[in-house]
């Protein structure tokens, strides 16, 4: 099971990968969590600042912030850490 | 008596360090991973430091570390693992050798899985140190069971090292 941080790193990884953003029913595809999980992570990131919301000509879309960028690097780098003791963040 | 001052001086260290490391990756990324990660060396520290006065009652704090690292691995790896056998002769160093020791395993077949070498560099870290824990509870092995926990820690540490 994957924990919520992994989760996190997941979606701000699939949103760095995108030029353009992603709908919600694109990100509930690509990063496979609920619908429901999902709304409660992005309020949560956007909130944090790590991704932003905004309106386009399909509707509403997400995009990776700056700050999201930087917390994803952080987290690779720690992740390989716990990884070489061992254990998963 | 003065190689073991050193060498537990620099497994002290080494310790700490990753302890640090792991700490600071809690504050970066909110992981409740490392910060038990972190918690886990801590203890560890404070077991090796408290040696230095009380000899044995720093196994406890070593044992209820490695207590804490081996959940970590049991909660987050779940690789399976034959049952480990050790018989008691200190209670606190024996918990301490028997995470350390079943740490240093599922780290080992945790690398059969990723084939990254961290991971073999730090599970022979991790069995070293459950080695030198026993060592050090033999008398005639004292010495060299802390020049092996020195080493343990410094292999652990030079993961560390990319």
């Amino acid at each position: 099971m994957r924990s919520r941080i992994r989760i996190i790193a997941d979606i701000l990884r699939i949103l760095g990968d995108s030029d353009v953003g992603l709908k919600v029913s694109e990100l509930v595809r690509k990063s496979n969590v609920p619908y429901v999980r999902l709304t409660d992570i992005l309020d949560e990131l956007i909130k944090k600042g790590m991704i932003k919301q905004m309106d386009s000509e399909e509707g509403q879309i997400y995009i990776i912030t700056e700050k999201g960028i930087k917390f994803l690097k952080e987290y690779e780098k720690f992740s390989k850490f716990a990884e070489s003791f061992g254990i998963e963040v | 008596m003065e190689i073991i001052a050193i060498s537990n001086s620099i497994s002290i260290v080494s310790v700490a360090i990753i302890s640090a490391t792991s700490l600071y990756g809690y504050f970066k990324i909110e992981s409740k991973t490392l910060l038990f990660q972190g918690i886990a060396f801590i203890l560890v520290a404070v077991g090796l430091v408290s040696s230095f006065f009380t000899p044995y009652t720093g196994y406890y704090f070593e044992g209820i570390g490695f207590l804490i690292f081996g959940l970590e691995h049991i909660k987050t790896i779940k690789e399976e693992i034959a049952p480990l056998i050790i018989i008691p002769y200190v209670a606190g160093g024996t918990i301490a050798i028997f995470f350390a020791l079943y740490a240093g395993i599922e780290t080992l077949l945790f690398y059969q899985r990723t084939k990254r070498g961290v991971n073999l560099i730090v599970g022979t870290g991790l069995i070293l140190v459950a080695i030198s824990i026993l060592l050090q509870m033999t008398p005639q092995f004292s010495s060299a069971g802390y020049v092996i926990q020195a080493l343990g820690y410094l292999v652990m540490l030079s993961s560390l090292v990319r």
